[in-house]
Order: structure tokens, then C-alpha cells, then sequence
């Protein structure tokens, strides 16, 4: 399988620019996702891979085969050997099942016979294969969905792409069609993009992740990268809930950081990337999880709050506790006793789960 | 895909410069002093345009006047037999104007009209009815302009959200100023946006001034350019591009206009497709009442000219009792005699309807495939270049083409080329519109799915947009082939003997009072176009077999 390789890649819609100079591997076998609030450019960065608008800049390799680049010429979306899930399916409602998961291999000139058993198939796999004569309005929304996926299977393509697949389905079906397509994946083993702005979604399906935000790559890494040590405020924003305290780095050792915080006496011990030298400016991240509280009045040091609001979700609860010099941060507890309003209480963060992420000085590059 | 291009380019701009050209052919030299000084003074012409405001100011008030009612009578009462008056209230919509304006001479001819006929018998002195009139002319041109204000008015009507007027009567307006204040300015748009597009299809009406005026000298622009430019001997042809040029114009700032009133879809936004039924009014005894008004409505621009062109048609003298010993079928052998001109003229109809619909329906079906898909400037040049043929009317559509296939290098005058070449011309913005909302309805995902699947534009199109878009194609090629087989206004100008069509033939027939023969051909097109809706339907039907939507 090959990788799908983009480089400098840029596209503008008149004033807009909606994919700025991106660059990044899609490596082979990998699922991917690229993932962002709408408008940052990942659905222009996937129909600038399938070949449904051209780029004005920079470059698209699948393998070592150009694909675009508009110097050197741009091979169209049917010389591509694509497959593609839509956010819409897309199922083409003249046809039957058994006609819209065979076009591609019809068009590939692919022998009757051979093609009805390619077809049942890949039915088999998303276990539609007695839907095969039916059309599709006669189908549930997930079993449309299973048959769009099934189409964009049948004839093997080297890169499978997804435009959020799932967007149009409920909840429910949702979490069963990820697994589905987790699943498919594993054993089919093709170059995957899959386009998403559920980070839930884009964090179970894939290998890697890339973040996008306003046209540019915030940053790629695997789900636990992301999530442990966003290099961007924005990342960390996105992918999953944090607190943000304006920091600036005051001293490292071989384990920890310490940051002081605006408003803090003591420094904080936290985790900070190894590029990131004394005297930087940026955002300290806690996430919710990561705080510890505690009735006030213990013996152990803390910052002193109370709680302004306190919920209770079952296995845990979710309060948020105004700290004394005046803000407010949201904090995860397990459930083990009961919080209510207006308790004074001791809060302390866990260094482990804290990290500091810099200021970007530029715009940075990432590949 | 180029070359369907150039094809529309051509068609559209070629006539159109002769046009111009002629126009200011006019005073061989001295145009702008001759124009304002002889042309104004060419006899009966500024009777002719008087004569064609006092139409407008007559019969735009009067098909209001006749449709609102109906509108309401549909939309908001309980009056029985609703359904039925929906239907018929478009059926005038779907008669020719040719065939209504004869059913009614034939009614009310001064001598030989039936209801004076009747009248006489009775004992009346003078004749009860005028239709060769103004009054007359007006008349029927409200009852066949009338369901373009009913179709306009009542779309908009049936989709008002009732709640926007509760509210209003919850908020203590009377119903007086509810309608005054909310359900007026909410249908205003529609009413102008009818109100403009009655006024464009009075200015371009051909066969029922040609009907009913003609005949005691009352010309409007239309029968004027005809009659006094055209077939005048020898033709002014300057005098007819110089009216042809001005009716243009006017019916384009028309449109023009239209479209601003239109646009912004503050009628669409205003008027949203959610919220719930608007609520019927409870008439008790006076539903009787608004059923006798429909019916009369039904009566005057359907019943009573199809009764009579029955009658005209299958009795074996005018004026005989209609009683089944007086009915025969002679009428019809004699007027498809194979020496006469009605029987070419139906061969001919057929032939251009056929094929001008076909060549019509390929070419729209390229250029809306081209408008819907392409990159966006070629997209709106090609757009608006197809719309301009519906400012310009039958009789300047002809009068442009005489201008530009009268002579070398494209002499397709004295063929029955040069008709077709209008027709298609005329009716490419229906095929157009038709065939692009068809497009426009398919998702840009379809086509990107079967890209991506392996198919190149030819296959995509083949196997997935076609299949899609085949009912609206279908569905277009109805409309031109009906619109094209009745077709008047612009045959009547480019005709030769031998190259009449059955419309050219009626009011060739008509001119010579052969009024059984005229009912024949009126009944003949009627049938030809219903059985042709019907086997599009079931043609349809099957697509929708092989591949439900």
C-alpha cells in the first residue's frame, strides 16, 4: 500500500484561504484522521486528495506516483484508484446495492463473474449480503451507510477516504459503525484518511491524528501524544476539556518543570516538552483529571477555593471550584464522597498530567 | 460540449444582431431623425400601441379580478368540489390561446356567434355579444391570462404559515387589518411578480388580437408588426425589426424587474415551507355561492369554448340543433382533404415539433449540464445567454430570423428550416430551465462518487447524472414539443405556401370562415397533446420502475 505524501499544499477561495501550506505523510496501512472545528480546512485538504478541486500550490504523491501538482500536471479523481465513504453515501438511488458496490469494478472493466463474487463479497463484510437486490431507499441510514462503505471497498483501492462518515447517523449507531469500520480496517490494511470533527471518533478509529486549525496543521501524533502533550492551546482545547493558566517556564530538570503562574506565589512542578528553554512564555494546561481537591484544612499545601458548582455523573463527579485569586477551573473527582456548594477546599494539580505549552514564536512548519 | 456552446451563442446572437442591425436599417442613413419624425407618423401605428395600453390597462385588472377570488376560494373556504376547481382553474393555462379566442368567436361573433344566433331566435333585435371588440379582446384575454396570477398568487398563499396571521389576530388586529398588514405585504411580491409576468404575455400575445381584433381592424404591436409591416406590400421590414427592437426591450426591462422582486428570496424566506395550514373559513350557505363563481369561471374559459368547438366540429351545418341526427364525421374528411393545405400542415407540425423538441432537449440537456457543473464564469455567461430568448416574443423572434436567414449565407427562408431553427430558439430557456432545476436537484456527491469509483466524465454521465436527471429531460421535452406543435406567433411570420403549420393553417381557415374546419384542427392538436403527456407519463412511470428516486 502505498502512503499519500502532501507537500506544501495550498488552496485559496478568493479571499479565504482554506488549506495554507500544509505538509504531512499520511503513512501506508495507517488510519489517519484529520481532525478540527468546521472551517479549518481538513474536507478542502480531503477533496484536494480526491481530486475534486486542484490545488494552487504544492504537491500530492500517492507512493512515489505524483498525483498533483499543478507544474507538473494533476491526474483526474477516476485515475486515482480512491475509494470514498460520504458524509451524504452518495449511494446512487437508480442502482441496486449489488450495482452501486459494483460500478467501480464495471468501470475497471472487471469480468461479470468475477465481479458478482467481488461484490458479494465485500456485502459480506459489512454483512449487507442480503440486501444485494434492494434499493436504497428501501435501507436504513446505517445499512446505507454500510452499503457507501461496502462501494468504496469492492475493487481494493490503494487509499480509502472517509468525509465524516458517521455525521448523519444517532449516537448509538455511531459508536457500533466506528467499531465496524476499526474492524474493516484491520484486516483490509488500507491507507486510510478519515475526516472528522469528533474528536471521540477520530481518537478510537485512528493510528495518528492530525489537528487542523484555520488552514494549517496544528499538530500530528498519535491520540495519546495529543492528548498528554498538545503542543498547540488549541490542541489541547479540542481534544478533550483543560484548564489554561497564562505560565512562563522558570526552571527544568531531567523530570519535571516548574512554571510560574500569574498569581501563584510558589511555582508549579509540571511536564514541558524538551525543546522548550527558561524564560519562555505560554499556557500551563491542567486537565480536570488532574486536580486534586480537598477539604480545607488539611495538613498538606494547596491552592484554597470553593466550590461554585458541583455535578454528579455517576462514576464521577464534575465541579468547578473558583480558586481564591479569581479564577475558575473545572475539575474531575471520582466519586467517592459528596461535594456541595460553597465548600472551602484545597486543590492541588498532579505534575504528571500537567503540561506547558509555549507560545508559538511563528507560524510553525510541522512535516 | 464547445460546440453546444457555440451552437447557443450562435442561435441567440446571430437573429439578435440582424435585429439591431435592421433596426437601424430605417431611414436608409438618417436613423435617428427618421425614427423620430416618420416613424411615428407611419399610419395606424400609434392607434396600434394605444390600442395595445388599452388592452393591458383592461385585461390586467380583469384577470386579477377573476383569479383572486379563485385563489381564495381554493386556499382558505370550505366550498365543495374543490379539487375540481383546482384542476380547471389551470386548464385554460393548458388550452392555446388560438383555440379559446376561436370557441369564443365562434360563441360570440356579432352574426354568427351562437349566443347571438340564440339571441336572434328569442327575439333580440341587435346582437346580444360583441367579441370583435376591445371589450371583447379584453375579455378573453383576462380569462387566458388569468391562471398565471392564479398558479403565482396561490403557491405563495398555500405555503403562508398560518401562525404569521394568528399571530396577528392574537395580537388584536382585526381580521380587515390582518389581511391589510400581514397577508398583503406577504403576497405582495407574488401578486407584482404576476402582475409583471400577465403584462409580458399580453405584449406578446399573437393569436387572439390576430383573432379577434384583426378582423374589425383593431391592432395591437404584435398584429400590427404583421399585418401592417411584414405582409404590407411591399414588406417594411426596418418598420417591423425597429417594433420587434421596442417590444424586446420593453418585455426585458419587464423581466428584469421581475427578477428584482424576486430576488433575495425575501418571498421564499418570508414565506417559509414549515409552520402549519392555513385555516378555512367555514362559508355555510354562501359556499354555494363561491362554488356558482367558480363554476362560471370554469364555464366561461373551459366548458363553453370546448362545447362549442364539439359542436363546431362534428355538426353537419353551422346552426343546426345539436341533436345526434346532425352530427357526422364529414367534417373531418373534408378538412384533411389531401389537396388541402390542413394536411400538410398537421405533417408539418408534427415534423417540427418532433424534431425541434428532440434538438432542443440535446442541445439544453449539454448546456444545462454545462451551467450546473462547469467553472463559474462560463457558468452565469452561459446561464444568462440562454435566458435571453424569453425577452424576445414569437413575432420578434421571427422577425429577427427573416432578418438574419433571408439571405446568403444562411437562406433558410421558404424551408421549413428556418421554423425550426425559431422554435428552437424560442423555447431553449423552457428546456433550460426544466432540465437545469433537474441537475441542480442531484448532488455534486453523485457525480464525485462515480469519479472516484473510476468513471470518467462521459461514464459518470452515462451510467449516474443521466439515468438521474431523464425525468426532467423527459419532462422538457414535453413542454417544447406541446409549446412547438400550437405555435403561432412566430410560424405565422415565417411561413410559405407549403410550409404552413397546422396553427397557420387554423387561421388561414379562419380568414375564410371555415369555422368546422378550424374546430377539426383545434380538437386534433388537443388530442395530439394529450396523448403525448400521457405517453411521457407512462414512459416516465417506467423509469421510475427500473430506478425509484
Amino acid at each position: 500500500m502505498p502512503s499519500v505524501r502532501v507537500d506544501g499544499l495550498r488552496k485559496r477561495f478568493g479571499e479565504v484561504v482554506a488549506v495554507d501550506d500544509i505538509s504531512i505523510e499520511f503513512r501506508d496501512g495507517e488510519m489517519t484522521s484529520v481532525l478540527g472545528p468546521s472551517g479549518c480546512g481538513k474536507t478542502t485538504t480531503l477533496n484536494l486528495i480526491a481530486g475534486f478541486i486542484d490545488p494552487d500550490r504544492g504537491s500530492i504523491h500517492f507512493g512515489e506516483r505524483l498525483i498533483a501538482d499543478p507544474a507538473r500536471g494533476i491526474v483526474p479523481s477516476n485515475k486515482r484508484d480512491i475509494g470514498m465513504v460520504f458524509q451524504s453515501y452518495a449511494l446512487w438511488p437508480h442502482l441496486r446495492v449489488a450495482d452501486n458496490v459494483g460500478y467501480g469494478l464495471k468501470m475497471r472493466k472487471v469480468p461479470r463473474f468475477e465481479r458478482a463474487a467481488a461484490v458479494r463479497r465485500a456485502l459480506q463484510r459489512v454483512r449487507l449480503e442480503d440486501c444485494a437486490e434492494r434499493f436504497p431507499h428501501e435501507l436504513s441510514g446505517g445499512q446505507q451507510q454500510r452499503v457507501a462503505l461496502a462501494r468504496a471497498i469492492a475493487y481494493a483501492p490503494q487509499i480509502l477516504l472517509f468525509d465524516e462518515p458517521l455525521s448523519n447517523l444517532d449516537a448509538k449507531l455511531r459508536e457500533e459503525m466506528r467499531i465496524e469500520i476499526k474492524e474493516i480496517h484491520r484486516e483490509i490494511g488500507i491507507t486510510s484518511v478519515y475526516v472528522t470533527h469528533d474528536q471521540a471518533e477520530a481518537m478510537s478509529l485512528s493510528d495518528r491524528i492530525v489537528v487542523m486549525g484555520e488552514g494549517r496543521i496544528l499538530q500530528v501524533g498519535s491520540p495519546r501524544e495529543l492528548y498528554e502533550e498538545p503542543a498547540d492551546v488549541r490542541v489541547a482545547r479540542f481534544l478533550g476539556r483543560t484548564n489554561l493558566f497564562e505560565a512562563c517556564l522558570v526552571g527544568k530538570d531531567a523530570a519535571l518543570a516548574r512554571v510560574r503562574v500569574e498569581g501563584l506565589d510558589a511555582p508549579l512542578p509540571c511536564r514541558a516538552p524538551a525543546d522548550v528553554t527558561q524564560g519562555t512564555c505560554g499556557s500551563l494546561s491542567v486537565r480536570p483529571e488532574a486536580v486534586l481537591v480537598r477539604p480545607a484544612g488539611g495538613a498538606e499545601p494547596g491552592l484554597r477555593g470553593r466550590v461554585c458548582a458541583a455535578i454528579y455523573l455517576g462514576s464521577v463527579w464534575q465541579l468547578y471550584v473558583a480558586l481564591d485569586g479569581g479564577k475558575t477551573i473545572e475539575v474531575q473527582q471520582t466519586a467517592q464522597r459528596v461535594w456541595s456548594l460553597g465548600d472551602a477546599v484545597s486543590v492541588a494539580f498532579d505534575p504528571q498530567r500537567c503540561f506547558f505549552i509555549a507560545r508559538p514564536q511563528q507560524p510553525r512548519s510541522l512535516s | 460540449m464547445a460546440a453546444a456552446a457555440l451552437t447557443l451563442l450562435f442561435l441567440v446572437f446571430y437573429p439578435l444582431f440582424w435585429l439591431f442591425y435592421g433596426s437601424f436599417a430605417y431611414g436608409e442613413g438618417s436613423f435617428p431623425r427618421a425614427l423620430l419624425t416618420e416613424f411615428w407618423q407611419l399610419p395606424g401605428l400609434s392607434r396600434a400601441l394605444l390600442n395595445t395600453l388599452d388592452l393591458l390597462l383592461g385585461a390586467v385588472p380583469l384577470a386579477f379580478l377573476l383569479a383572486l377570488p379563485l385563489v381564495f376560494i381554493v386556499t382558505r373556504t370550505d366550498t365543495p368540489l374543490k379539487w375540481l376547481i383546482e384542476i380547471a382553474a389551470i386548464l385554460p393555462f393548458i388550452t392555446p390561446p388560438l383555440i379559446g379566442s376561436v370557441g369564443w368567436a365562434l360563441l360570440a361573433a356579432p352574426r354568427t356567434g351562437l349566443i347571438n344566433v340564440l339571441g336572434r331566435e328569442l327575439g333580440a333585435r341587435g346582437p346580444l355579444l360583441n367579441i370583435y371588440s376591445m371589450s371583447g379582446l379584453i375579455f378573453v384575454m383576462a380569462l387566458y391570462v388569468s391562471p398565471y396570477v392564479y398558479l403565482t398568487v396561490q403557491a405563495v398563499m398555500q405555503r403562508m404559515d398560518a401562525s404569521l396571521e394568528e399571530a396577528s389576530l392574537i395580537s388584536g388586529a382585526s381580521v380587515a387589518k390582518t389581511i391589510r398588514n400581514v397577508v398583503l405585504p406577504l403576497s405582495l411580491p407574488a401578486i407584482l411578480s404576476a402582475g409583471i409576468l400577465v403584462v409580458t404575455r399580453i405584449l406578446e400575445e399573437f393569436a387572439i388580437p390576430g383573432v379577434l381584433g384583426a378582423p374589425s381592424g383593431i391592432y395591437t404591436i404584435t398584429t400590427y408588426i404583421y399585418y401592417q409591416a411584414i405582409s404590407y406590400v411591399p414588406p417594411r421590414y426596418e418598420v417591423a425589426a425597429l417594433l420587434a427592437s421596442l417590444l424586446m426591450g420593453t418585455t426585458a426591462i419587464l423581466l428584469v424587474l421581475q427578477s428584482h422582486i424576486l430576488g433575495g428570496g425575501r418571498i421564499f424566506t418570508t414565506v417559509s415551507g414549515k409552520g402549519h395550514a392555513p385555516r378555512i373559513l367555514r362559508l355555510g350557505r354562501w359556499r354555494y355561492l363561491t362554488l356558482a363563481y367558480a363554476l362560471i369561471y370554469i364555464g366561461a374559459t373551459v366548458a363553453l369554448p370546448y362545447m362549442v368547438l364539439f359542436y363546431a366540429a362534428f355538426v353537419s351545418q353551422w346552426g343546426a340543433p345539436p341533436v345526434p341526427s346532425n352530427f357526422t364525421l364529414a367534417n373531418f374528411v373534408s378538412t384533411f382533404d389531401p389537396t388541402l393545405s390542413a394536411r400538410s400542415g398537421l405533417v408539418n407540425s408534427l415534423i417540427l415539433a418532433v424534431s425541434g423538441a428532440t434538438m432542443a432537449t440535446l442541445l439544453t440537456l449539454i448546456i444545462s449540464y454545462m451551467i450546473t457543473s462547469g467553472t463559474s464564469w462560463w457558468r452565469s455567461g452561459l446561464d444568462f445567454v440562454s435566458a435571453i430568448p424569453l425577452a424576445m416574443p414569437g413575432p420578434v423572434i421571427a422577425v429577427a430570423m427573416l432578418w438574419a436567414y433571408q439571405g446568403e449565407p444562411f437562406a433558410l427562408y421558404g424551408t421549413l428550416w428556418i421554423l425550426l431553427v425559431a422554435y428552437v430558439t424560442h423555447y431553449l430557456p423552457y428546456g433550460v430551465r426544466t432540465i437545469t432545476s433537474s441537475f441542480r436537484q442531484i448532488s455534486a456527491d453523485f457525480a464525485r462518487a462515480a469519479a472516484v469509483c473510476g468513471a470518467g466524465r462521459a461514464a459518470g454521465f452515462r451510467d449516474i447524472l443521466f439515468p438521474l436527471v431523464q425525468p426532467g429531460v423527459l419532462a422538457g421535452w414535453m413542454l417544447m414539443f406541446i409549446s412547438m406543435i400550437r405555435e403561432l406567433s412566430s410560424s405565422i411570420f415565417l411561413f410559405v405556401p407549403g410550409t404552413e403549420t397546422t396553427a397557420v393553417t387554423m387561421l388561414e381557415m379562419w380568414q375564410e370562415a371555415r369555422f368546422s374546419g378550424v374546430a377539426v384542427l383545434s380538437l386534433t392538436l388537443i388530442t395530439i397533446s394529450v396523448l403525448v403527456v400521457i405517453l411521457v407519463r407512462a414512459l416516465a412511470g417506467a423509469v421510475h420502475l427500473s430506478g425509484p428516486r
